[in-house]
C-alpha cells in the first residue's frame, strides 16, 4: 500500500478535524459543566431501583426523598416533607409535605405521588409494581404496615412495630419520590427516562458514552449554580486518570492508590477525602466445612497481615478494620477481640480444629467492582498469607456483574469456602451493617448475609436493637453485638476505605457524603 | 539449476511410485526436510526466530534452575522496584514479586498454551478436513457448514462464550483457543485433499485396490503436510497472543499464576510508576510471536514449490 503525498495531507487534515471535533465536546464548553468519570456504566437511573455506586452517583441528583441526609452526615433534615410527627408509641409517622413543588415533567408533587412511590415498590398487586426490580424495598419498607394519604399534603405511615432506623430509611435512595405520570408513561423504561423533583433534570443517556443532567432552575431548595453535569463511564482506572490529566474529564473516582501522591502534589487538581462508611471483608461460607468451625475462621483471621495490605497495596487509602462496623458509625467500639497478625496462633487453631496438615479451599475474587478497591491484588496477598499457614486457597476471578449473581444466592452449597465482598452504608445506622449483613434473618434474597452465618444470641440482640427507640440502649446493644460477632468471626474484615475523589481545582465547594452520593447542588465552577 | 523445483517435484513423482509399489516412504520424507533446511538456513530472519524460540524453550524448561526467586513469593514491602535493583534484575511487580522469575516461569505456560492449543486444533482440524475432503457429499456439506458457522463468529467472541460456559481458568482458555482454531486447519487440509484426490496416483491407488484409510493415511495426509506446517507455525504465535489476551481479560490463567498475559494485565495498572512491570511481559510476548512469524514465513518460502530464489 503506497500513499501519495497528497493522501498523507488528506489524512492529516482529517485527523485534525477529528481532534477539533473531539475537543469541542470536551469539558470546557459554554456554561459551567462538570464531566465526571465514573467507574462503570450506571445500571439504572430510577433511584428506587438502585443498588450500586455508579447509579446513585449519577442518578440520585434527579430525585428527592421526604427527608434528606445533611451534608457530610447521616443526620436527617426536612426535604419534600417539611415536618413530621411521631406517635408516642413510635408506630405512626405523619409527614407534612412541602407545597408548590413540581416534578421535572411539570406535574405536581403531592401525597398521591408519595403513596404511589412507596406502593409501587412494596405492593405486588400495584399496577406499576412490574416496572422495576426493587432490591432495597424489603430493607426500607419491611416494617411498614400501611401508607395512607390524609389530605393532599399529608401522608401517614403506620409501622408493624417500632422501628428505630425508620426516619433514616426515609432519606435513602429507595425512599425517593418519582413522578407517577412519568412512570405511567414510560413503564419499565422509566429507569432510562427518570423524572423526579431533584436539583438536576435528566437530559439524555447514551449507553456506554454519557449521561447528561442539566440544572433544575425551579428547584425548591434553590437552583444549582452548575448548568450541566455529564457522567462518563470509564472502566479502566488508568484510562480515567489519563482523561483527568488530559483535561477531558473534570472529576474522577477510584484513583489508583499508587498514583494518589502524584495527583495530590499537582496544583491543577483538588483532592477531597473523607473516612468512608465502608468495610471490605472476606466472607466465610458457614454452611460448609471447614468454615462451619469457628476455630478455622479465627485461624484465618490471625493468618492475614492486614496492615501490610493497607500500607502496601492500598497505600493507606483505608484504615484497619477490627469490626464489621466502620468507625464513623455511632456505637462503633474498639473494645473487641483483636486478631493481630499471628501465624503461629493460626496454625495452632487449625491443628486444634483437626487440620494440622493444612487444607485446600476455593477463593472467589471479582476483577473489579464498586467498593472493592484492588480485589485481585488483595486476593493474592491474602492467598500468600494463607499459604504460609498451610491453607491452599485457589483463586477464581469473575467480572463484577457475574460475581454478584454468583455470590448473592439462596443455596450456600453453590458458594466457595471464602470470597470477597464490601459494603457501603446506606443510611448511617448500624442496623444497615450488622442486621442486613450478619443476621440469620437476612440470608439472600431477604438481605445480604452472603456467607449464611448465624448466631442466635446475636440475632436476638440485633432484632431488639432495631425495634428499640432509645439511642443509648441501642448503642449498648450494638456494642454487645459487635463483640460477639468479632468472636464468631463470620468475616475477615480487612479495611475501611477512605472516600477519595480528585477534581480540577476550578470546582469549588464539593463535599463528599458518607453514603458515597455525589451532590452537585452547591458546587461552583470557577471560570 | 532447477534443482530445488525438482526436489519438490520429486515428492509427487515419488508418491506416485510409492502408490504403485507401496514402498520408499522414508526417503521422500527425508528429502522434504532436507529441502526445508537447505532453504531455511539461507533465511536469516527465520533462523533468528528459530534460535530465539529454542532459547525461550530452553529457559522455560530450566525455570527451576534459572529463576532467582519463587515466582509467587509476595513481599508487600518491596513493591514496584525498578529494573536493575540488586537481587531483582528486572524489578518487582505490585505485590513485590520478582519479575524476572515470573517471566521465566511464565514462558512455560505461554509456550505450553500456544503449542498444545495448536496441536489440538491441528489434530481435530486435520481429521475433519481429511474426512470431509475425501468423502465429500453430504458429510462434507454438513460439516463444512458447521465449520462456516464457527468461522463466522469473531474468534474472541467465540472464545469468550466458551470460557463463559466452562468457567475461567487456564485449561478452559486453552480449550477455547484450540476450538477457535479448528476451522482454520479444516479448511487448509480439505483444500489440499480436494486437489490431491483427483490426481492420477490417487486414482491409481484406488484402482489397485488400496483401502480408503490407507490412501488417506499414506497419500493424502503426508501430502497436505507442507501447508499445515506453515499454518501451525504462524498459528502458535497467534494462539499465544490470544491466550494472553484471555488472561488479560481475567478469563485465562488465574492469579497468582506467573503467566505473561496476567503479568501484562496486572502491570498495566502501574504503567506510570513502574512501566517495566507491563513492558517486560509485553516484550516477551512480542518477541516470541515475532520469531514464530519469522520462522513461519521462512518455512512458507522454503516449502513453496513456485518460489525461486
Amino acid at each position: 500500500m503506497k500513499l501519495r503525498n497528497w493522501s498523507w495531507l488528506a489524512i492529516l487534515v482529517m485527523l485534525g478535524l477529528v481532534v477539533a471535533a473531539c475537543s469541542s465536546t470536551a469539558a470546557s464548553e459554554g456554561g459551567s459543566t462538570i464531566v465526571v468519570g465514573l467507574q462503570a456504566e450506571p445500571v439504572t437511573l430510577d433511584a428506587q431501583q438502585m443498588s450500586d455506586y455508579n447509579s446513585t452517583r449519577a442518578g440520585r441528583n434527579i430525585f428527592d426523598a421526604l427527608l434528606h441526609f445533611k451534608d457530610e452526615s447521616t443526620d436527617v433534615e426536612p426535604a419534600l416533607a417539611e415536618s413530621w410527627d411521631i406517635s408516642p408509641d413510635g408506630r405512626v409517622y405523619t409527614f407534612h409535605l412541602r407545597q408548590g413543588v413540581k416534578f421535572h415533567d411539570g406535574t405536581d408533587f403531592n401525597a398521591d405521588a408519595v403513596v404511589f412511590s412507596y406502593e409501587r415498590q412494596i405492593d405486588p398487586n400495584h399496577p406499576y409494581h412490574d416496572t422495576g426490580e426493587f432490591a432495597y424495598a424489603d430493607f426500607t419498607f419491611s416494617m411498614v404496615d400501611k401508607i395512607e394519604k390524609v389530605d393532599d399534603f399529608t401522608v401517614r405511615i403506620s409501622l408493624k412495630e417500632p422501628f428505630a432506623p425508620f426516619l433514616a430509611n426515609m432519606a435513602m435512595h429507595s425512599a425517593t419520590i418519582v413522578s407517577p405520570t412519568a412512570v405511567e408513561k414510560y413503564g419499565r423504561d422509566f429507569s432510562k427516562n427518570p423524572v423526579g423533583t431533584g436539583p438536576f433534570k435528566f437530559v439524555s443517556w447514551t449507553p456506554g458514552v454519557e449521561i447528561v443532567l442539566e440544572k433544575n432552575p425551579d428547584y425548591w431548595g434553590g437552583a444549582p449554580s452548575v448548568d450541566k453535569v455529564i457522567y462518563r463511564p470509564i472502566i479502566d482506572d488508568q484510562a480515567r486518570l489519563n482523561e483527568l490529566e488530559a483535561g477531558s474529564v473534570d472529576f474522577i473516582v477510584n484513583i489508583p492508590p499508587d498514583d494518589l501522591a502524584r495527583l495530590k502534589a499537582d496544583t491543577r487538581f483538588t483532592t477531597v477525602e473523607q473516612p468512608g462508611m465502608h468495610t471490605w471483608y472476606v466472607v466465610f461460607n458457614c454452611q460448609k466445612a471447614p468454615f462451619d468451625d469457628v476455630r478455622v475462621r479465627q485461624a484465618v483471621n490471625y493468618a492475614i497481615d492486614r496492615q501490610a495490605i493497607i500500607e502496601g497495596i492500598l497505600q493507606n487509602t483505608g484504615t484497619l478494620a477490627n469490626s464489621p462496623l466502620p468507625p464513623v458509625l455511632w456505637s462503633y467500639t474498639f473494645d473487641v477481640q483483636s486478631y493481630e497478625f499471628n501465624q503461629e496462633k493460626a496454625k495452632q487453631l487449625l491443628a486444634e480444629a483437626g487440620y494440622p496438615d493444612g487444607l485446600s479451599i476455593n477463593f472467589w475474587v471479582p476483577t473489579s467492582g464498586s467498593g472493592m478497591q484492588q480485589p485481585v491484588a488483595m486476593g493474592q496477598a491474602i492467598q500468600a498469607d494463607l499459604k504460609k499457614v498451610g491453607v491452599d486457597a485457589k483463586i477464581e476471578t469473575f467480572e463484577w456483574g457475574t460475581y454478584l449473581d454468583k455470590t448473592i444466592v439462596e443455596d450456600a452449597q453453590t458458594l466457595p469456602e471464602i470470597f470477597q465482598m464490601s459494603w457501603v452504608g446506606d443510611n448511617g445506622d448500624p442496623d444497615n451493617f450488622l442486621y442486613i449483613l450478619l443476621s440469620g434473618d437476612q440470608y439472600p434474597p431477604n438481605g445480604f448475609n452472603l456467607g449464611h452465618c448465624k448466631d442466635d444470641a446475636v440475632d436476638k440482640i440485633l432484632r431488639e436493637a432495631r425495634t428499640t427507640l432509645d439511642q443509648a440502649k441501642r448503642t449498648e446493644l450494638y456494642v454487645q453485638a459487635q463483640k460477639m460477632l468479632v468472636e464468631d468471626a463470620f468475616w475477615v474484615p480487612i479495611d475501611h476505605e477512605t472516600q477519595i475523589v480528585v477534581m480540577k481545582n476550578s470546582i469549588k465547594n464539593f463535599k463528599l457524603h458518607p453514603t458515597g452520593d455525589f451532590r452537585f447542588r452547591d458546587v461552583l465552577v470557577e471560570p | 539449476m532447477n534443482n530445488e523445483l525438482e526436489d519438490v517435484g520429486l515428492l509427487d513423482t515419488a508418491s506416485e511410485v510409492e502408490g504403485l509399489t507401496e514402498q520408499v516412504k522414508t526417503p521422500v520424507q527425508q528429502s522434504l526436510f532436507q529441502v526445508i533446511w537447505r532453504r531455511l538456513r539461507k533465511d536469516k530472519l527465520a533462523l533468528l526466530g528459530a534460535f530465539w524460540l529454542i532459547f525461550v524453550i530452553l529457559v522455560s524448561l530450566l525455570a527451576p534452575i534459572l529463576a532467582p526467586h519463587d515466582p509467587l513469593e509476595i513481599n508487600l514491602r518491596l513493591r514496584l522496584l525498578p529494573i536493575g535493583t540488586p537481587g531483582h534484575f528486572l524489578g518487582t511487580d505490585d505485590l513485590g514479586r520478582d519479575i524476572l522469575s515470573r517471566l521465566i516461569w511464565g514462558g512455560r505456560i505461554s509456550l505450553l498454551v500456544g503449542f498444545s492449543a495448536v496441536l489440538f486444533a491441528m489434530t481435530a482440524g486435520t481429521l475433519i478436513g481429511l474426512l470431509t475432503g475425501f468423502y465429500g457429499g453430504w458429510l462434507d456439506t454438513i460439516i463444512m457448514r458447521l465449520i462456516d458457522i464457527l468461522m463466522a463468529f469473531p474468534a474472541i467472541l467465540l472464545a469468550l462464550a466458551i470460557v463463559a460456559a466452562l468457567g475461567p481458568g487456564l485449561e478452559h482458555a486453552m480449550l477455547a483457543v484450540a476450538i477457535v482454531g479448528i476451522p482454520y486447519y479444516t479448511r487448509i487440509v480439505r483444500g489440499s485433499v480436494l486437489a490431491l484426490r483427483e490426481l492420477e496416483y490417487i486414482l491409481a491407488a484406488h484402482a489397485l485396490g488400496s483401502d480408503k484409510w490407507h490412501i488417506i493415511a499414506t497419500h493424502l495426509f503426508p501430502n497436505s503436510l507442507p501447508p499445515l506446517i506453515i499454518a501451525a507455525t504462524l498459528d502458535v504465535g497467534w494462539m499465544i497472543m490470544f491466550a494472553a489476551g484471555l488472561s488479560f481479560l481475567g478469563l485465562g490463567a488465574q492469579p497468582p499464576a506467573a503467566e505473561w498475559g496476567i503479568m501484562l494485565s496486572e502491570g498495566h495498572k502501574f504503567i506510570r510508576l513502574a512501566p517495566h512491570a507491563s513492558i517486560v511481559p509485553g516484550l516477551a510476548i512480542f518477541l516470541v510471536v515475532l520469531s514464530l512469524n519469522f520462522l513461519g514465513d521462512g518455512l512458507r518460502d522454503a516449502l513453496d514449490p513456485h518460489l525461486r530464489r
